[in-house]
């Protein structure tokens, strides 16, 4: 006998395109090199091949299949990919309208990397703290001319300051350090910081020898508290020139 | 109609709301099928007949599945179900096909002869009407055995709970070979042997 029972098996598997592996392989080498056992195999292939395709629930099934058309589906648009490249096309222009248009810092402050914050007056009215909350969104502009109009009416000088803190950081350099100037030179509790800051916005608006003879003054003042604070403006000013 | 009423017509246990639910799944599903296959293994050059195979196929074992085990199988909706399948039979389509062109004459042996003037179509029904009648010349056991396994698909384990005398898995594929054989030798001309 040409054919064991084992290899029959693996051919009816083969067949049904269910062998796969080292056993596919051998089987195929073997009808590939046996004659005899190719001719045996032939005969089961038939044999089996007839005997699967006279089940009567084949022919029943089968036909029952082969009655029923294929109706087309109808086509659909593809509106996945449609709404895809439609969402990702909205997100781009939010996205540049917001690089473009947010609100931000001017790119002379942020390069210079030394921070100006206000002085808070959240206890107090309203308005300020409107003042605060535009600072916040970074509107600086719109900031400083609230804090201005609160100056205006009750001469709080740490409204003041913050009017010139939001200058500088709207860009307004000039309008900056003219009245931190005049607050480093009054009795105002927080005159010294104005006086880091004048520094600082004499060298935003390009008046590089002043803003060194500021710093300078600074440090060489016995009275002076915070000079590590004036090192470090010292010391970003430098690493920004290098850039 | 909806997924519970075709299952209670498949669980009823009568013949013809079994085959009335099975032809409604078929209407329903066969377009999906076809655009589903044609999406998922249209790359390969596929004809409608060629899907039209594998989809008989795929329904075939489905029929079988729920005559079987009822409808208390389907781990899924019908659907997904049948798509469960049809994955099965595609890669085996994939397969056989590799199969055929690599052995072309496989199935080329002749297993009845017919005279000349007998068309293709005359020799598949003589082949089957011959295969019938060689069937009930065998002993009733090897009968059952091999309609069990080749026209109910079932396996070994599933037989031997239906022929307990064939004690195991090992007995149960001899006597199948033994069958077979048997089978081979009525049908195949002696020339052939």
């Amino acid at each position: 006998m040409a054919i064991e029972p084992q290899e029959l098996e693996n051919l009816e598997l083969f067949l049904k395109g269910a062998l796969s592996g080292a056993e596919a392989k051998a089987l195929k080498r073997k009808l590939k090199e046996d004659q005899a056992f190719y001719a045996e195999a032939k005969s089961y292939a038939k044999l089996i091949h007839t005997l699967e395709q006279a089940d009567p629930n084949r022919a029943r099934v089968k036909a029952m299949v082969e009655a029923v058309p294929v109706t087309q589906s109808p086509k659909v648009i593809p509106l996945r990919p449609i709404l895809s490249a439609v969402a990702t096309f909205a997100i781009l222009v939010v996205a540049i309208v917001w690089i473009i248009f947010a609100p931000r810092d001017t790119k002379a402050y942020r390069k210079l990397g030394f921070p100006a914050e206000i002085h808070s007056l959240q206890d107090q009215a309203e308005a300020r703290s409107e003042a605060e909350m535009k600072f916040d969104k970074k509107r600086f502009g719109e900031a400083a001319k609230l804090f201005a109009e609160e100056y205006r009416k009750t001469k709080n000088r740490d409204l003041l300051f913050n009017y010139a803190v939001a200058s500088l950081r709207a860009g307004h350099f000039q309008q900056a350090e003219v009245v931190f100037e005049k607050l480093a030179k009054s009795d105002y509790n927080h005159n010294q910081q104005a006086e880091l800051f004048y520094a600082m916005s004499l060298y935003l608006s390009g008046k590089e020898e002043e803003s060194k003879n500021a710093i300078t003054g600074m440090l060489e003042d016995e009275g002076f508290r915070n000079k590590e604070e004036v090192r470090r403006l010292r010391a970003k000013i430098e690493k920004n020139k290098k850039k | 109609m909806d997924q519970d009423d075709l299952i209670r017509m498949l669980d009823s246990g009568d013949k013809n709301q079994f085959n009335r639910a099975l032809a409604i799944i078929v209407n329903q599903i066969k377009g999906q099928f076809f655009s589903w296959s044609r999406k998922n293994y249209g790359l390969k050059g596929l004809k409608d007949e060629v899907i039209e195979e594998v989809f008989v196929e795929t329904i075939i074992v489905f029929d079988r599945k729920i005559s079987a085990g009822g409808t208390k199988i389907l781990t899924s909706a019908i659907n997904a179900y049948i798509f469960g399948i049809a994955k099965i039979k595609w890669l085996e389509f994939f397969r056989k096909r590799e199969v055929y062109e690599e052995f072309s004459d496989l199935l080329d042996a002749v297993l009845i002869t017919l005279p000349d003037d007998d068309g293709p179509d005359d020799l598949k029904k003589r082949e089957f009407e011959k295969l019938s009648n060689a069937l009930y010349t065998l002993s009733s056991d090897c009968r059952q055995l091999l309609t069990l396994h080749y026209w109910e698909d079932l396996s070994y384990a599933e037989i031997l709970e239906l022929m307990p005398e064939l004690g195991n898995a090992n007995n149960c594929r001899q006597r199948k070979f033994y069958c077979l054989d048997k089978l081979k030798k009525i049908l195949l001309p002696k020339k052939q042997k």
